[in-house]
């Protein structure tokens, strides 16, 4: 008996640390690859300089006098989430509010199901999709003018509208629904309708819930690669014009990982090093943003 | 503007305009993959798709074996042994913000910490450790949020009757647990059948059949990509990526099932 308790005391113990050494495990893991991608993008950093970087818009990683400007990625990076957020924030946000406040239960059951699935399709396939629908249309209808191919900024953008709505429906629905029900009852009975009172009442009072999912399908969105690069064309061209190819951050780390070493691969750590800090900015904007909210709703 | 008759069904229509074009979006890209698959479908193209599906399962398994015990342990300790305070609230922030990282840069991590840094060579066996991080913040979160919902009472009547903290660990959090956990596992795998950038630089290229898990290989997702990056890529060329496109969205597909049975058996089984 006595011995048995030894045993499962010592099982106990060692759980216990088990559980302890998990714990400090995964807590480091974003710090260890903080390290590794900045160690692993330095070089070129401290060979080219940060601004120099960003603000270069050459890259010609062969060339004799190798160029690492990333100037045309980072605004095509910018822009196509942008313009992706403009189409996919009012489809997501209003399409939750009529599932959450006015579709009938076993509509919004079905609906949300299928969002889920959206959710959970590979982003290959998404590219796969655009590239044969979008990409084909663009391409029959205009290779007549030059310079366009079908893969475009637009296609990017079609592509990135699309992937980014599961996550601003699913995150806004969830919030609309957490609204307390004493609201929407005041709201009627102070004898508003339905629309008033979504607009006035409900997308009021769960827009912290809203600001996050808008934040969280961007992050989404400027990190997306796989889809991106299969409809983007690639080519790095300054992102003003919609039939043009361009190329993202993401998708110049991708094309060109395969067969760069040195500097070359060096700087494509130090692109992936900027498209973090983009992504830092954009978590930092939301904190403020909830912050700013939570005191002016107390 | 919502005063008026005319604003009010403005954004009625708004509204019906936007719930139509999510529908059509939804019809459109799962019957184009079901549509186009079904057609370019033949017996062939099934069975040069088992190597993918066996390194596809092989890398499932790596990254689950992994990820598992690290995601529950971590959540059993933040949820039932650490004291709110500097330490704990940095590693959940660390966490958190786990999720947010897109999957390049956990590609771009792999590649310097276990190929480089470690010397591991290209193979699954690389890649199944870096699904394994992609996946963790999931599993703990999911872990976490079920511990949140058992009843306090519940714990504390387990330390009351005597119960050592493990113990109601192990006998009374854990099952409780099991269907959040189980549906963290779901999704993990659906995450990972998925992911293409995450492990595009590790896994190496196809080689015929995986043999060994210290093989280089290719995923059902990674091949597609190549397929489509270089129709001439792979034999059946075009006409395979379909195929592999149908494959994974049905396999989405099961695992959305899956989530939404578990969720129903469970709730069955409390009684509400």
């Amino acid at each position: 008996m006595l011995a048995k308790t030894k045993k499962s005391e010592k099982k106990r113990l060692l759980f216990e640390s088990l559980y302890r050494l998990s714990v400090i495990f995964s807590g480091l893991i974003l710090f260890i690859i903080i390290i590794f991608i900045f160690a692993s993008g330095f070089p070129a950093l401290k060979e080219y300089g940060f601004f120099e970087m960003i603000l270069n818009k050459e890259w010609s990683p062969n060339a004799t006098d190798p160029q690492f400007g990333l100037l045309y990625m980072v605004l095509a990076t910018i822009i196509s989430t942008l313009l992706s957020l403009l189409i996919a924030i009012p489809i997501g946000v209003l399409s939750a509010a009529y599932l959450s406040k006015m579709a009938p239960k076993k509509i919004k059951k079905t609906i949300m199901f299928f969002v889920e699935i959206l959710a959970g399709i590979p982003s290959v396939i998404y590219g796969f999709f655009i590239l044969k629908t979008l990409v084909k249309i663009i391409y029959d209808n205009g290779k007549y003018i030059e310079g366009v191919s079908g893969n475009s900024m637009l296609a990017a953008i079609a592509v990135l509208a699309l992937m980014s709505l599961p996550t601003i429906i699913t995150v806004s629905v969830t919030s609309l629904d957490a609204i307390n029900k004493s609201y929407d009852e005041a709201s009627y009975a102070l004898g508003a309708n339905t629309i008033q009172t979504i607009f006035k009442v409900d997308l009021r009072a769960a827009r912290l819930g809203i600001m996050s999912a808008i934040v969280l399908g961007a992050g989404k969105v400027i990190g997306e690669t796989m889809a991106v690069m299969l409809v983007s064309g690639n080519a790095i061209n300054f992102p003003g014009n919609l039939l043009e190819p361009v190329r993202t951050l993401t998708s110049n780390i991708a094309t060109e990982m395969a067969y760069a070493s040195g500097l070359h691969q060096s700087a494509l750590y130090a692109t992936g090093i900027i498209l973090f800090i983009l992504i830092m900015i954009l978590n930092y904007i939301l904190l403020v943003v909830i912050k700013r909210g939570g005191t002016s709703d107390a | 503007m919502l005063n008026h008759k005319f604003g009010i069904n403005f954004v009625k229509y708004a509204m019906y305009l936007s719930l139509i074009l999510l529908i059509a979006f939804i019809a459109l890209i799962i019957g184009y993959i079901v549509l186009e698959g079904l057609a370019q479908l033949n017996l062939d193209l099934l069975i040069s798709s088992n190597p993918l599906i066996v390194s596809t399962l092989m890398l499932i398994g790596i990254a689950l074996i992994v990820a598992i015990p690290l995601g529950i342990f971590s959540a059993i300790y933040m949820q039932m042994y650490a004291k709110q305070g500097r330490i704990i609230s940095l590693i959940r922030f660390s966490i958190d913000s786990l999720t947010g990282i897109p999957s390049i840069i956990y590609g771009l991590f792999a590649l310097s910490f276990f190929i480089y840094y470690f010397g591991l060579n290209r193979s699954i066996f690389a890649a199944g450790l870096a699904m394994a991080i992609v996946i963790l913040p999931v599993l703990i979160k999911n872990t976490e949020e079920a511990i949140k919902t058992i009843e306090r009472s519940q714990i504390e009547a387990s330390l009351a009757l005597g119960a050592t903290k493990y113990d109601t660990v192990t006998k009374v959090v854990v099952p409780f647990c099991l269907d959040g956990i189980i549906n963290g596992v779901i999704l993990s795998i659906g995450r990972i059948i998925g992911e293409t950038a995450a492990i595009m630089f590790v896994i190496g290229t196809l080689n015929g059949f995986p043999t060994s898990i210290f093989e280089p290989s290719a995923t059902l997702a990674t091949h597609l990509y190549l397929i489509l990056q270089e129709p001439t890529y792979a034999q059946g060329g075009i006409q395979e990526a379909y195929s592999l496109a149908l494959i994974l969205l049905l396999i989405v597909i099961i695992l959305n099932v899956l989530v939404k049975f578990v969720e129903k058996y469970f709730k069955k089984k409390r009684g509400y």
